[in-house]
């Protein structure tokens, strides 16, 4: 094969086995890889209804097609499993060079079964292949846990090549917010950590020495002149080495869509301009991942006596949850915040959208002093920190926190005051401010995301008509590039011709013959399986919902002012452009359409 | 001769200048690891392995996107 590498490596946890098998061709066309592939060997190969914690459940890291290829931004893996947060198919990707390293050692994918025993880590060497005792980095942080592991490699070249996913101490303690990191990167969402911990594995080491095969070289090379030009004249690279997402602060506020204390509000003062504070104040150094120039993350450093701390981050979301969110101004407190989260293995988001849910029950009422040990209220970056640290550690209330806001507000009696969907922690755009990002948040199959969807910056976003269209196009897309494994920092902008290159760009690799409306067509199938395996955990229509705060409590101030969600006037026409049924199942046309009658039969 | 050289301070070691090398003498394939030139191992300069400059059109210096590679005379 092209592009794959045509192997899929699956190791029983339980027994201590594992062994290569092929990777069916047909299959892998269908369902390109990376996300798309991947759920569906899940849907194959558990049942949907299985607890996420039970051995049964299964982790899947995988690569796409594209990853490691040679492409730009061909850097991402994803991880995929059922989530003990949401319920549903739980996915998370990241970039960084774990991805590209996997394929290289000769291996599409990496799926776990069971569980281990003891704590145990994967150590993949090309086809040498070995499960080995991590007692000795059951409970250190992610950090930790990479350091250990590269020191532990006599001959320096190894120790500095090898790529490293891991958990910290939340994973290990199936804290259902838990994240993989690989340094520094996160793929944060859906509590996927958890899920690792649960099978007592703590990292996935791997190093490899192969080639990955492309299928058509001289068309691969021109493509990649036009993409290396066209980022080369790019206002991004001029900007992004510089802030990298962080920009994206400032425009949320300029827009009011920046979440602010639990969604009550869309602007915080002083967050305008917040990247040229975080550049002056926090800066350290840029860096990039696996085949893309953009240089986006950024090392940070907060030298202030009561929040001292380095380490990677915050991205934008990150900053937003832990900190507009819980009404807190304070950025040396937000970027401590955002460290420690990285190094106890906790998704920043959903961290920070639990404390702001946890400030509002407090104020309101509902949540006991007694339960937290102190007063708790919006803005208080103290709080912030502590708490964190106590989620990550299930340490006191962080016990209770550790679960999500959606437990939480359930535990007091307030589940309406849970800012989500299905389950999962919203991101930090403001859904009262842009329609399409609202439909796209209630419709997302592994809850509340912020990757989904784009928010078009204009006029319409207020408008609810055309709207489902649009975003069932642009999820389709989307999932086009994350099963390929390309990055959403360059081909998820929506005024650059990537939807007609994407395809040409993935013949040339693969040579499988990809064209635009195949490919397409394999996005929305990748949807729809997603779809299908939520629905038989047991998840339906009700769970494409918004919080009744989103739906009728309209933003009280800002340049969103007076905006309320309209779900009702997109949800019903969006399963029809879906071709779902009133319920939000796909219909039997559908499902012959994109090949899946036998995944939807009963 | 004119030599390729790394400005570290520019190099954000994202590897494309080491895959594009390795697709000139891997047929067919994109592999960092045998990759002529070596941008990521080295710390202070560039590690070139029997590398011809692509016969003075080197291509790793057109794949980086950073402006981290040059040519220097020896």
């Amino acid at each position: 094969m092209h592009g794959w590498v045509g192997s899929l490596l699956r190791v029983d946890l339980s027994q201590g086995t594992h062994r290569a098998e092929a990777l069916d061709p047909r299959l892998a066309k269908d369902f390109i890889g990376g996300r798309g592939l991947a759920t569906k060997l899940l849907f194959d190969e558990i049942d949907p209804q299985v607890d996420a914690f039970d051995p049964k459940n299964k982790l899947i890291f995988a690569t796409g097609p594209l990853t490691g290829s040679g492409v730009i931004g061909g850097s991402r893996f994803m991880v995929v499993t059922k989530s003990p947060l949401t319920g549903g198919v739980g996915c998370a990707n990241a970039g960084g060079y774990f991805g590209p390293e996997l394929k290289f050692a000769g291996y599409d994918l990496i799926i776990f079964e069971g569980k281990a025993t003891e704590p145990v880590y994967l150590l993949i060497e090309d086809d040498a292949i070995k499960l080995k005792p991590a007692q000795h980095l059951w409970g250190k942080t992610t950090v930790e846990t990479e350091r250990i592991i590269r020191s532990e490699f006599k001959d320096a070249r190894k120790s500095k090549e090898v790529q490293i996913c891991c958990i910290g101490p939340a994973g290990e303690r199936l804290a259902r917010i838990a994240s993989v990191m690989h340094s520094g990167h996160a793929a944060g969402r859906c509590g996927i950590g958890a899920v690792m911990g649960s099978k007592n594995l703590k990292a996935v080491v791997v190093r490899g020495t192969n080639g990955i095969s492309l299928a058509d070289v001289g068309g691969f090379k021109k493509l990649f002149a036009t993409f290396s030009e066209r980022i080369r004249t790019s206002p991004f690279l001029q900007r992004r080495p510089l802030y990298g997402t962080w920009t994206g602060i400032s425009r949320a506020y300029r827009f009011g869509v920046l979440a602010t204390r639990n969604f009550q509000e869309g602007q915080l003062e002083g967050m305008d301009g917040a990247e040229k504070v975080l550049r002056e104040r926090f800066f350290v150094r840029s860096h990039t991942c696996f085949g893309c120039p953009f240089q986006e993350f950024k090392t940070t450093r907060v030298t202030d006596p009561e929040f001292q701390s380095e380490g990677d981050g915050p991205e934008w979301e990150s900053f937003g949850l832990l900190g507009p969110d819980c009404g807190i101004s304070n950025f040396a407190a937000i970027v401590k915040a955002s460290h420690l989260c990285n190094e106890l293995g906790v998704d920043t988001i959903s961290a920070g959208g639990t404390i702001a849910c946890a400030m509002e029950l407090y104020e309101k009422g509902f949540l006991p002093e007694k339960d937290v040990g102190y007063p708790l209220h919006f803005g208080d970056a103290k709080a912030l920190v502590d708490l964190v640290q106590k989620m990550g550690l299930r340490q006191g209330f962080g016990d209770v926190l550790a679960e999500g806001g959606y437990r939480l507000a359930e535990r007091y009696g307030h589940p309406e005051l849970f800012m989500g969907a299905k389950r999962q922690e919203f991101p930090g755009f403001h859904p009262q401010g842009f329609q399409i990002l609202a439909l796209g948040y209630a419709t997302s199959n592994r809850g509340a995301c912020h990757l989904k969807n784009i928010a078009y910056y204009d006029d319409t976003r207020f408008e609810t008509a055309g709207q489902a269209a649009l975003a069932k196009e642009d999820q389709d897309y989307i999932a086009v590039v994350d099963s390929c494994g390309l990055c959403h920092a360059i081909y998820v902008r929506d005024f650059l011709p990537w939807r007609e290159e994407v395809p040409l760009v993935l013949e040339a690799v693969t040579g499988a013959g990809y064209n635009k409306e195949n490919l397409m067509l394999a996005g929305e199938r990748v949807w729809n399986i997603e779809r299908l395996f939520n629905l038989k955990a047991g998840l339906s229509a009700k769970d494409d919902s918004l919080p009744p705060r989103i739906l009728k409590e309209p933003l009280p101030a800002g340049p969103s002012k007076g905006q309320v969600v309209r779900l009702g006037e997109m949800l019903p026409e969006y399963y029809r452009v879906r071709g779902w049924d009133e319920n939000g199942v796909p219909t039997p046309e559908k499902l012959a359409e994109l090949g899946l009658t036998r995944e939807g039969g009963r | 001769m004119a030599q390729i050289r790394i400005d570290r301070q520019k190099c954000c070691e994202c590897f494309l200048c080491e895959m594009i090398c390795s697709l000139q003498y891997n047929p067919n394939a994109v592999n960092p690891k045998r990759s002529r030139i070596g941008a990521f191992f080295s710390k202070s300069d560039l590690e070139v392995i029997s590398c011809d400059r692509c016969g003075d059109d080197p291509q790793c210096l057109k794949a980086c996107l950073s402006d981290a590679l040059h040519l220097a005379a020896q």
